[in-house]
């Protein structure tokens, strides 16, 4: 029952965001550029090795692309997967392209508006439950996930 | 070391878990002095925060002893006493230099939960789910706190440990709904909920120059603690048609800020609550909202109301037409403690703010579920029930 219960409560949250994710058929469109804005000058941000190298290791897969953001907002940095797109049951396991350019994104910027990545703190050992492990599924994609 | 884990909806249980480390360069390690109890843990002990695990330290507001600081940490040294604010934030993002701390942008480690629900996902808190980044929380002997110098907080001397302890949350959330509301000179202002951090949004408005402040509730002791500590007026729901008192009180115009302080498991005594209750209980809505709807409808045209109170997601039956045909302002934030801490303390010196008098139980942790027994059905005159990790059951 108390499972039944975590699951229903993420369930609100699919349902609060369900009038949007039902219109993105442009999930599957790898043209779509993933961006983040990035609080930093854009001289500063395209010269910065934190962000060249970061997306160097994507090698050919991935483009990249710097703008000023409006109203003294930062810098946009925007990255494109290049090659074609992944399944649902590859998001799900992890093994979307696309994850890691989100995480990427997410890691420069922080780097570069704090000079570090946020470490969460490790789960104390509570006792295994379905709910928990639900739980786990969602924060292990966490990072890769969400609109961006 | 100790510390209160959430172990299921409505089951608590003090257990052993491993101490904090250090993990990034500008975290320190906190020895907590003390952490309290609070609205917004009842939300997520009754199961209406999504993304929490068995073993989940609880807590989020509390004060302690710097005991080890990370290597880029330069504001903090070992044995400093500080108020550390609930939310974390980065200091570096585009939203804590705009002062908007609960909306970081880097301490979120989660983001894709809540940015599924959201459309953006707000920062990091302690003790507040998986959702708000799985930080542990304060209600154990030690705590690691992230971007230590923008988050935590000297504490004056002359300001001792019960009343700097609410520095870190009620006391900033209570300002923050006031002054996010636009309270100004010569104002009637009316607050829902009498808990901590409705006291401290009464004692806002009166400090930003509110010419009258009433405060609404049912719980006898806590309307009794609003006159007397806070000195605004009260008004009880229970016996009292909350809607004619305040019209009669302001000559028939209506309080010009309303603040709601009550949140997402408000209480009311018409066919509104079991309503409300069942469509929660089946997952319908996520959210009760009868404090904010009265609040819509009591204020003055043109007036701005506040929600303070924590709600998860949907609500029904919400009076967008009183909204846009009475032209009102809404407004709701989790609080940007960073923005307000160090002039809070500053007030609390001075004698402005008396916030020691909302601690009516103080426990060991050991006595983590008697604790929330209390606080979360106001038992025994409960206004907040605090921890001190140092004392034994
Ligand atoms: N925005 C933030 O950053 C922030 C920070 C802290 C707490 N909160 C939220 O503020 C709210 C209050 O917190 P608290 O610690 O004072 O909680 P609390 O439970 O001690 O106080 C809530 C009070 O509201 C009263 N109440 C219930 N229904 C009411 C109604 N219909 N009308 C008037 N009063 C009613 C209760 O009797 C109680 O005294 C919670 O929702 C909490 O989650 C928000
Ligand atoms: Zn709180
Ligand atoms: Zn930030």
């Amino acid at each position: 029952m108390r499972w039944l219960r975590a699951g229903a409560v993420l369930g609100v949250a699919v349902a609060a965001s369900g009038a949007v994710l039902r219109r993105h058929t442009d999930e599957d469109d790898t043209s779509r550029w993933l961006v983040v804005t990035v609080n930093a000058e854009p001289d500063a941000v395209a010269g910065d090795p934190r962000f060249t190298e970061a997306f160097a290791a994507f090698g050919d897969d991935v483009e990249t692309r710097v703008a000023a953001a409006p109203g003294e907002r930062g810098t946009e940095v925007a990255a494109r997967v290049r090659q074609a797109p992944a399944r649902a049951t590859a998001r799900m396991a992890g093994h979307d392209p696309r994850q890691d350019v989100r995480r990427t994104l997410r890691d420069v910027k922080s780097l570069l508006e704090t000079g570090d990545v946020l470490r969460t703190d490790p789960p104390t050992t509570g006792k295994p439950t379905p709910g928990g492990a639900l739980v786990r599924l969602f924060t292990r994609r966490a990072g890769g996930e969400g609109r961006l | 070391m100790k510390a209160v884990c959430w172990q299921g909806v409505n089951k608590l249980s003090t257990e052993t878990v491993p101490d904090p480390e250090l993990r990034n360069e500008q975290d320190v390690i906190v020895k907590v002095r003390y952490s309290t109890t609070c609205g917004s843990d009842l939300h997520l002990i009754g199961g209406y925060v999504p993304a929490m695990q068995a073993g989940d330290v609880l807590g989020h507001e509390f004060l302690g002893e710097v005991v080890e600081t990370g290597a880029a940490v330069r504001k903090h040294k070992v044995g400093d006493r500080v108020v550390v604010a609930s939310f974390i934030g980065c200091g570096g993002c585009w939203y804590c230099r705009n002062d908007l701390w609960s909306l970081c942008d880097n301490t979120n480690t989660n983001p894709g939960i809540a940015s599924m629900a959201y459309g953006y996902e707000p920062g990091g808190i302690f003790g507040y789910s998986h959702a708000m980044g799985g930080f542990r929380g304060s209600h154990a002997e030690y705590i690691r706190v992230p971007f230590a110098d923008h988050g935590a907080f000297p504490v004056p001397p002359e300001v001792d440990d019960r009343s700097a302890l609410f520095a870190s949350d009620s006391v900033p959330t209570g300002w923050m709904g006031a002054d996010l509301g636009g309270v100004a000179a010569g104002d009637v202002v009316a607050v829902w909920g009498c808990g901590a951090v409705g006291q401290m949004a009464a004692r806002a408005a009166m400090l930003l120059g509110a010419e009258r402040v009433i405060a609404i509730d049912r719980i006898p002791e806590r309307l009794a603690m609003t006159e007397q500590y806070i000195g605004a007026e009260t008004i009880d729901y229970s016996t009292t048609d909350v809607g004619a008192e305040l019209r009669e009180r302001t000559g028939g115009r209506g309080p010009d800020v309303c603040v709601e302080a009550v949140g997402m498991e408000a209480h009311s005594a018409g066919p509104h609550h079991v309503y409300d209750q069942v469509k929660q209980q089946l997952r319908l809505q996520s959210d009760r909202p009868t404090a904010v709807r009265e609040a819509i409808h009591a204020c003055r045209k043109g007036g701005t109301v506040f929600v303070l109170g924590v709600f998860g997601g949907l609500v029904d039956k919400f009076p967008l037409g009183a909204v846009i045909n009475k032209g009102l302002t809404v407004r709701g934030a989790q609080q940007h403690g960073q923005r307000y801490i160090p002039m809070l303390l500053d007030r609390i010196a001075r004698g402005e703010i008396s916030t020691a008098h909302l601690v009516t139980h103080e426990l060991s942790l050991e006595d983590g579920a008697k604790g929330y027994d209390l606080f979360k059905h106001k038992k025994d005159g409960c206004v907040r029930a605090i921890f001190d990790p140092a004392a034994s059951a």
